[in-house]
């Protein structure tokens, strides 16, 4: 090669990319002195919004049916100005379009549509995810070792979140082929009261699923995540009827966990 | 032998020619191998560190050879490419084999709101001393660091700089001089330009264009088409339409000075069933066939 590797950037050419960085992302008025071509930029300021409501119609493909195109694309608007992209790879954009989403007023009677979109995310995520299989060779632990020192690494293809509203439902009924079922279990459990959901996202394969878990299931879920042994997590969840092996034989089946280690 | 062994095995006088191959069309792609040389991917969409569009680009690289062709690298960005980023697509290099690996002689990272920001898109540069000395510090930078070379694609613009103290040909050419890197030349990307510029004459302008460049630099030719607007509008290099009569008519003026080079297909709007995007490779091998027998007798 016949340059050297500089760190010290040239400030005018920082100051005009500055500038057009500037020009794309804010909602300047473009006939106002600018240098540059208003349509040029125009140009560059719809490809920006257009590929960022393709990105997140990837990413929270529920969310963009249950909202319809107009408010989903505002939220992309949203979404672009408090959180522009940074990563260069759209499919890691998107995280912090729940909490754009609380704050868009036409969305008010729809109160399940932030934590669907923090649904459509894990999904998202698990899809993506390290391929991982639960090691099997490790339950042979569970015989040698005892519980409070047996740890239970977690599965990168699994997430668990909770939510006060049937966001499964939501899911199943915008991408199920037969959603009647969904639509009429979403309708009788969002009408009822102190409603909590807990639920998994998992793969198997390549194709993520969710399941619906019972609130204990998802507590000890949550306590293994954190880093506690089994025996520990098990006397923090107090729940004397507990069915450790029923637990373990779904999280093996739906390949939640990633296997069982121990403290040397 | 292996896909990619097979791509470097090629000693014909024709060139290889390739597609831009999209999520659409991975199961056609799949079912049986298409008569094609090699396809293109977007390498920021085999990202993720898992999963099944990974797994489908391993399977496509066992039947075809695959160039890697980043849209998000932003070389000609005031600052440097971010570790992640390149230690990315370092990760997809070593595990795809790719034949070729490319980007775009553009910038996309800065800073807005006092936020880094990656723009999404393929932001022109000023053709200037501090731009090209910027953009051959990062190519240099990720030759090094994927220890390959890259090729770099020129870009369809829709400003201009007013303040450019060298031409794109001249630019684009010191560049490789600089940095060691190869040129892809898009023709579209040549005519768009040419048709934003209010070239009088677009073709004269695209074939001057690239008389300018030596043909040792070019290691790829990319050829699509774009949505037809009126004289005075802006076109956009939308990859929306099969490759125009001008865009053939430049590649067999390419072919002819540059030789075989590989050259690829690229549609990646209102994409077309299978069947005519191996079409319009039938048809590059057409103008190949044209030029090469002329090249073949030459030598």
């Amino acid at each position: 090669m016949n340059i050297a590797v500089t760190q010290i950037m040239p400030p005018a050419l920082m100051r005009e990319q500055q500038q057009l960085i500037k020009l794309i992302f804010s909602e300047q008025n473009l006939t106002s002195g600018s240098k540059f071509d208003a349509r040029g930029i125009a140009i560059y300021r719809n490809n920006l919004l257009e590929t960022a409501v393709r990105a997140l119609g990837i990413s929270f493909p529920t969310v963009q049916k249950l909202v319809g195109e107009d408010v989903f694309r505002f939220a992309a608007l949203q979404l672009l100005k408090v959180a522009p992209p940074d990563k260069g790879d759209w499919a890691m954009w998107g995280e912090q379009l729940p909490a754009v989403l609380e704050s868009i007023e036409a969305l008010d009677g729809f109160v399940y549509v932030p934590d669907s979109a923090r649904l459509d995310w894990a999904i998202h995520q698990v899809s993506r995810a390290r391929d991982c299989q639960f090691k099997m060779t490790s339950i042979r632990l569970l015989q040698d070792v005892e519980l409070d020192k047996l740890f239970i690494s977690q599965s990168d293809c699994t997430q668990i979140l909770t939510s006060d509203y049937p966001v499964y439902q939501a899911w199943k009924a915008n991408h199920a082929s037969e959603p009647e079922g969904y639509i009429d279990e979403f309708k009788q459990r969002i009408a009822s009261e102190q409603f909590q959901q807990y639920l998994a996202v998992y793969r198997v394969g390549y194709k993520p699923d969710v399941l619906e878990l019972s609130a204990d299931d998802y507590q000890f879920f949550r306590l293994l995540k954190r880093g506690y042994s089994i025996g520990t997590a098990l006397e923090l969840l107090d729940k004397p009827d507990f069915a450790f092996d029923s637990w373990l034989t779904q999280a093996i089946k739906h390949n939640l966990i990633y296997a069982f280690t121990k403290i040397n | 032998m292996q896909a990619f062994e097979k791509y470097h095995a090629n000693n014909s006088f024709a060139p290889l020619v390739g597609v831009g191959l999209r999520h659409p069309h991975f199961s056609d792609a799949l079912a049986s191998v298409a008569p094609v040389d090699f396809v293109e991917v977007h390498s920021e969409n085999y990202f993720a560190e898992g999963g099944a569009t990974l797994a489908v680009l391993r399977e496509i690289a066992q039947k075809y050879p695959v160039s890697l062709h980043s849209t998000a690298l932003g070389l000609g960005s005031a600052g440097t490419i971010p570790a992640h980023y390149m230690q990315k697509l370092k990760s997809l290099v070593n595990q795809i084999k790719p034949v070729l690996v490319s980007d775009h002689a553009c910038f996309s990272w800065g800073s807005w709101q006092q936020q880094s920001v990656h723009a999404g898109d393929l932001l022109p540069i000023s053709f200037t001393e501090e731009s090209l000395k910027t953009l051959a510090n990062n190519v240099d930078q990720v030759q090094q660091f994927l220890g390959r070379q890259l090729l770099i694609e020129n870009l369809s613009a829709y400003i201009q700089f007013d303040y450019n103290s060298m031409s794109e040909t001249e630019f684009l050419v010191r560049l490789t001089e600089l940095s060691g890197c190869g040129l892809l030349l898009d023709l579209n990307n040549i005519l768009v330009n040419a048709h934003n510029q209010l070239a009088n004459d677009p073709m004269h302008y695209a074939t001057q264009w690239i008389n300018q460049i030596p043909s040792h630099v070019v290691g790829e030719i990319h050829l699509a088409g774009f949505s037809t607007v009126t004289f005075g509008e802006l076109a956009i290099d939308d990859h929306s339409q099969p490759v125009s009569s001008n865009g053939w008519q430049l590649y067999f003026c390419a072919l002819k000075r540059f030789g075989a080079v590989p050259t690829l297909i690229e549609w990646d709007n209102q994409l077309p069933d299978w069947d005519v995007l191996i079409d319009e490779v039938k048809k590059a091998r057409i103008v190949a066939d044209r030029v090469m027998p002329q090249r073949i007798a030459a030598l």
